[in-house]
């Protein structure tokens, strides 16, 4: 039952394929068909590995009209002109990877950026590139900046832990080290100007004041012995500090004697902001968002959630704030507050 | 050639000779080895296990065995008591239901009793920061007794201990106890070292039902046996076995009269009695999730258990289909019986050769049964038109024989090739599965070809079957189906033939570029989205952060002083690492010592998020040095090892790929000296590799089976243009499969990769079979391609349609599978196996039509 091709069957199969032309195209179809489908199929479209807002560590907010400004993460800088983004990541020269803890204007357009390792950069495009003007190399010396405050009185500072303290006279371009024995080696977080006097806040109840533009200071009696992370000038020219565990203390006296405010709760807030309407923000431990209406005697919870930590708070034209810190950047609103701003 | 060719069908003149001429002694033979195999099948084991499913060889997977005893992997199980009542878990009846639950899992077999997590486990901590420090203490005080201020400190330590999300649910109605399998159990002694997945799954369902079962189960011994009474109580549990009882086992521990525990005794269930009464643990707040490998494995084996009534179905519907066709109980009783001998040698040959039944591979047996119906038919069938053309039925077994042996075992050849080219996937599973399958169909050259020209030489045909086969040749229903569809053969009809087939060709290769390697959708992939698992894995992803997927990527540093995790450049680069995948599309959080070593660094400087970020001085990294603690689970000691934890949004194909390839982006990207960052574990590590396993095997499969059925009908039919006639409508077919997946949705996985392989070596059959007629009549009686195709559908096409038919339904019982991979399979594999028959009676003639324009006698008609 199997009989070979004779010489007559392979003439007759030459002949075949002359006139299977049909077959033999829709053979040649398939077998196109096949190599096609069976090739390397295409990856998935993907968007681009980015930064995203809500999954970076932002420490500081900053605003300059519409432009908006937040650093933080690994030398991360990013840039929107409308708070619910794109938000735009800067352009760092060079790029050395330690995290940012503040960002703040000095001028129209010019910006400085202070973080770990005593790393200090420059914008003065409105924050779409930043120069190094500062940076440790020195693994075992370098410490981490914890802000940025002026000019006053045309001098910048940038002050960080165990006692840093560095001035620049010409808007940041060249920074000089200063060290005083009554600053000590005590971390320094949070600095105002007072029109007569400077402020200097920081760890385990440290408060500061220099009368003379920053030459000298002098240690203020402690009113409180956990740290205090930030200071506001308030519209009344009245002074506050805020720290751990929900502590705010008010002073209309350039710092002689304080008043403790009235907060909803134990939780440490990094942050603060005034809206241009006098209100007081505060943001902290736990996502909390303070607010007070009352020029910071009485606090009331504005937003509170979960687990992670705000670092800076920005008050928007909206009514919302928008917040930072281990949650990324977020726009919170106003939670109906239950009577939250009672006492202690 | 000439002498080659007569060599053969000498040989098969010769093989038949001395198959019917010894056909008494063969039988004896036979029957013997019938009984030998079916006592030996006896012993066959259910036997399931994790690493079997592994691609073992692949990369990924060699370094998740290196660091199986550093890290959990992937056999991670996880228990979530859920909390239905009023307000959240912080009250008395949740707290103690889930120390209860905690203890239970710890006593699990096979558990690595270090690594188990929950509220209630001493690892679980939290730090609290105040003017004065900080303080560290375990998140449940050691003296609990779940008074309001304790549940209140607890409430407050679970918020400090940032669990939430983790070890307590985002909405606080829920808190998970988290436990690692071993697949070897070292506590055990050495000859129950192997982790029994059975029972584990039981051991969880004890746990579920024992705070969601309303009854209680208390089973007391029937008789008095060894140090029992009659009437002593064996045993408790929570689970109804109903009918399963007597499979079990219960190991009782006898009571000394001084109340001391004695050895347990083994007393089997159909020893017992039942008794239901009141659970006194009932709560119906709480309701109980159990997810990870082991409980998968108990309900795909549950699912399972369906197999068997599909079984039956499928041999129902046989049945009748082929005493419909046949009209002969006599014929229908032996074809039946000759296809179920080599499912019971296989089974039988299975425990001989240290091959257990495993869940993934239980469907080989029913596909031997489909396959073996269907060379049944056409033995059974050409007997039958030699009786009734007035034969002996012994020389009508001799005759079938001679027909149907060389077609029959071409095509259960390409049946074997088609099992064995699935070995390309480099998984234990699927080699087993492809030995296992292989030696199936080459037992039937065996069964098919041998055992049953002999019994039909024992068979009388009834009159009705003859009558019957009759009508058919004369001119019958079935005769006029044959002369339409051999229109197929005439080339006008041919080119439309054509024309459809180009247009369906068209849309469905654009289709199947849309083909997925991988998974689609949530949960198990393995069982349906609605089953219990995946209901209770949704219940989990959706209300803790971690997630249910996990990539692990592992970082070597071996080579540094003292603590790897101390020095700057291994830290940062994990660190950095986090931050980038943090930012891929598809992940959802990023979990390692650079992200914790920032928190406790964080912790110690009164928690300011300014200070999160790691310094670059050994000093200042040892400020976090808590989160180097090997007990955490991400470094092994002195972090010679660490491991990264990318959670991602879900286990589609796309997604593992994509998240794999950034991953490796990074790493090109970023090299550290000392430092090694190696892909992978954890589930999606798992699947990454599985996944890359079957992309491979894709290729280099369909051009192997292609390549060996083009050798196969080379050597067969010795003529180019019959390979292309049989090939070229499997080819066709095979596309119109991979677009049925992509617009089913339905992944290239270890599933479905051999789908195409199975159909296209069971496919390939119709067109053997047909055109081995095809041939013989255009040689032998110099008939032109129409007329040789119109007799070789009279002679095959009847038995070619009924078996694609009756396997199709065979296979299709499978989609009534509680397990989704099986209805897939079953679904796809009937897709093939009548399309293919399709393709062989309306393709394979029109294409022969112009191939053979014009070749023998013009048609009489």
């Amino acid at each position: 039952m199997n009989q070979t091709l004779s010489a007559p069957v392979k003439a007759q199969r030459d002949k075949a394929s002359n006139s299977g032309w049909p077959a033999a195209v829709f053979t040649g179809m398939v077998l196109g068909a096949a190599l096609y489908a069976f090739s390397p199929r295409p990856a998935a479209p993907f968007p681009a590995t980015q930064v995203y807002p809500d999954r970076v560590l932002i420490n500081g907010l900053a605003e300059n009209g519409k432009r908006l400004l937040a650093a933080g993460e690994q030398g991360h800088i990013l840039v929107a002109d409308d708070p619910k983004g794109p938000w735009r990541d800067a352009a760092v020269s060079p790029q050395r990877g330690a995290t940012f803890t503040q960002v703040h204007y000095i001028g129209d357009n010019v910006a400085l950026a202070v973080g770990h390792d005593d790393w200090i950069v420059r914008s003065e495009d409105n924050g779409q590139t930043w120069k190094e003007v500062s940076y440790n190399e020195d693994a075992d010396q370098a410490a981490p900046l914890f802000g940025v405050a002026g000019p006053y009185d045309g001098k910048v500072y940038a002050f960080g832990a165990f006692g840093t303290l560095m001035v620049s006279a010409d808007l940041g371009k060249t920074w000089q080290s200063q060290k005083s024995d009554a600053i000590g080696d005590k971390h320094l977080y949070g600095m105002l100007d007072g029109g007569s006097a400077l402020l200097l806040v920081g760890e385990q109840g440290l408060m500061l004041k220099s009368t003379d533009g920053g030459a000298n200071w002098q240690a203020l009696k402690q009113i409180y012995k956990g740290s205090f992370f930030g200071a506001l000038e308030l519209p009344d020219k009245g002074w506050l500090a805020y720290g751990m565990r929900g502590h705010v203390f008010v002073s209309h006296d350039a710092g002689d004697t304080w008043k403790e405010s009235a907060t909803p709760a134990p939780l440490s807030i990094f942050g603060g902001a005034l809206r241009a309407d006098g209100r007081i923000f505060l943001a902290g431990a736990q996502r909390t968002v303070l607010e007070s209406d009352d020029g910071g005697a009485h606090f009331k919870l504005y937003a509170q959630g979960e687990r992670q930590t705000l670092a800076a708070v920005l008050p928007l034209a909206d009514g919302q704030v928008l917040v930072a810190g281990e949650p990324g950047l977020s726009i919170q609103h106003s939670e109906a507050a239950p009577a939250a701003g009672g006492a202690k | 050639m000439k002498a080659n060719s007569s060599f053969i069908s000498r040989m098969v003149d010769g093989i038949s000779n001395v198959l019917i001429g010894r056909r008494h002694v063969l039988s004896v033979v036979f029957a013997a080895m019938t009984l030998f195999f079916g006592y030996s099948a006896t012993h066959v084991k259910l036997d399931p296990g994790f690493l079997k499913l592994l691609p073992v060889k692949h990369e990924y997977m060699r370094t998740m065995m290196e660091y199986m005893k550093d890290f959990s992997g992937a056999n991670t199980l996880l228990v979530n008591l859920r909390w239905k009542g009023q307000g959240d878990i912080y009250n008395k009846e949740f707290m103690d239901d889930l120390r209860k639950a905690t203890d239970d899992v710890f006593f699990i077999p096979g558990i690595n009793r270090t690594h188990v997590t929950s509220l209630f486990t001493p690892n679980t901590w939290y730090l609290e920061i105040t003017e004065d420090g900080f303080r560290g203490e375990p998140v449940v005080p050691a003296k609990f007794s779940a008074t309001d201020e304790e549940l209140e400190r607890v409430r407050h330590n679970v918020t400090l201990s940032g669990q939430i999300g983790l070890l307590v649910a985002n909405d606080l109605k829920g808190a998970l106890i988290r436990a690692d399998l071993q697949d070897v159990d070292p506590n055990a002694p050495p000859d129950q070292m192997r982790v029994d997945y059975w029972e584990v799954q039981k051991k969880l369902e004890e746990i579920r039902g024992r705070f969601e079962s309303p009854q209680k189960y208390v089973y007391k011994i029937k008789q008095a046996q060894g140090p029992f009474k009659a009437g002593d109580v064996v045993g408790e549990g929570y689970v109804d076995y109903g009918w399963m009882l007597r499979y079990e086992t219960f190991q009782a521990i006898p009571r000394t009269d001084t109340g001391e525990a004695g050895e347990a005794v083994p007393v089997k269930g159909s020893e017992v009695t039942v008794e239901t009464v009141k659970n006194p643990e009932y709560d119906p707040n709480i309701e109980v999730n159990v997810i990870g490998f082991a409980r998968l494995l108990g309900d795909v084996i549950k699912g399972l258990l369906g197999v068997f009534t599909f079984f039956g179905l499928a041999f129902i519907i046989t049945l009748g289909l082929l005493y419909w066709y046949t009209r002969s109980p006599r014929l229908t009783l032996t074809a039946l019986v000759v296809a179920l001998l080599p499912v019971l040698w296989l089974i039988g040959i299975l425990p001989l050769i240290g091959f257990g039944v495993d869940p993934m591979s239980i469907l080989v047996p029913f596909l031997i049964f489909s396959i073996g119906v269907s060379h049944a038919v056409q033995m059974t069938n050409a007997w039958r038109q030699e009786v009734v053309a007035g034969a002996s039925a012994v020389e009508a077994s001799r005759s079938a024989f001679r027909k149907l042996f060389v077609p029959g075992a071409v095509a259960l050849l390409t049946n074997a090739l088609g099992f064995a080219v699935i070995m390309f996937i480099q998984i234990p599973i699927v080699h087993e599965l492809g030995i296992t399958a292989c030696l199936g169909v080459l037992l039937m050259i065996i069964t098919n070809k041998m055992i049953l020209p002999i019994i039909l030489t024992h068979i009388r045909l009834e009159q009705s079957c003859r009558q019957h086969t009759d009508d058919a040749r004369g001119g019958g229903e079935g005769a006029k189906i044959w002369s339409i569809i051999a229109k197929c053969a005439e080339p006008r009809c041919a080119v439309w033939v054509f024309v459809v087939c180009g247009v369906l060709l068209l849309g469905t290769t654009w289709l199947s570029r849309g083909l997925v390697i991988g998974d689609s959708g949530h949960g198990a992939p393995e069982l349906r989205p609605d089953s219990r698992y995946n209901r209770d894995s949704e219940q989990i992803a959706s209300t803790y952060l971690i997630g249910v997927d996990v990539l692990t990527i592992i970082v070597e540093a071996k080579d540094f002083e003292g603590d790897s995790c101390l020095h700057y450049p291994v830290t940062n680069l994990i660190d950095r690492f986090e931050s980038n995948m943090r930012g891929v599309a598809g992940v959802q959080s990023v979990m390692s010592v650079g992200g914790i070593g920032r928190l406790v660094i964080s912790a110690f400087n009164e928690g300011s998020p300014r200070w999160e970020a790691l310094p670059r001085s050994e000093s200042g990294l040892s400020v976090g040095s808590r989160a180097f603690d090997p007990n955490l689970g991400f470094n092994n000691e002195s972090c010679r090892a660490i491991q990264v934890m990318i959670f991602t949004k879900n286990h589609d194909g796309p997604t593992v790929a994509h998240v794999v390839e950034e991953a490796k982006k990074f790493i090109a990207a970023n090299p550290v000296d000392g430092v090694k960052m190696r892909l992978a574990s954890g589930n999606v590590g798992v699947m990454a590799a599985t996944n890359e396993a079957v992309g491979d095997a894709e290729v280099k499969m369909l051009l192997s089976i292609f390549g060996a059925l083009i050798l196969l009908c080379l050597l067969t039919f010795r003529s180019v243009t019959a390979v292309i006639c049989v090939i070229v409508p499997l080819t066709m077919v095979s596309i119109f499969c991979n677009a049925l997946m992509a617009s089913l949705s339905i992944g290239l996985k270890v599933a479905t990769l051999p789908v195409i392989a199975l159909g296209v070596g069971v496919g390939v059959d119709y067109g053997i079979y047909l055109f081995e007629r095809i041939q013989h009549h255009m040689r032998c009686d110099d008939m032109n391609f129409h007329d040789a195709f119109h007799a070789a559908m009279r002679q095959r096409g009847t038995a070619a349609v009924f078996t694609a038919i009756t396997m199709a339904v065979a296979v299709g019982t499978w989609t009534l599978s509680a397990l989704k991979f099986q209805a897939d399979m079953g679904l796809l594999l009937s897709f093939m196996f009548l399309v293919n028959m399709l393709g062989a009676i309306c393709l394979l003639p029109a294409l022969g039509a112009w191939f053979y324009y014009g070749q023998g006698k013009p048609s009489k008609a």
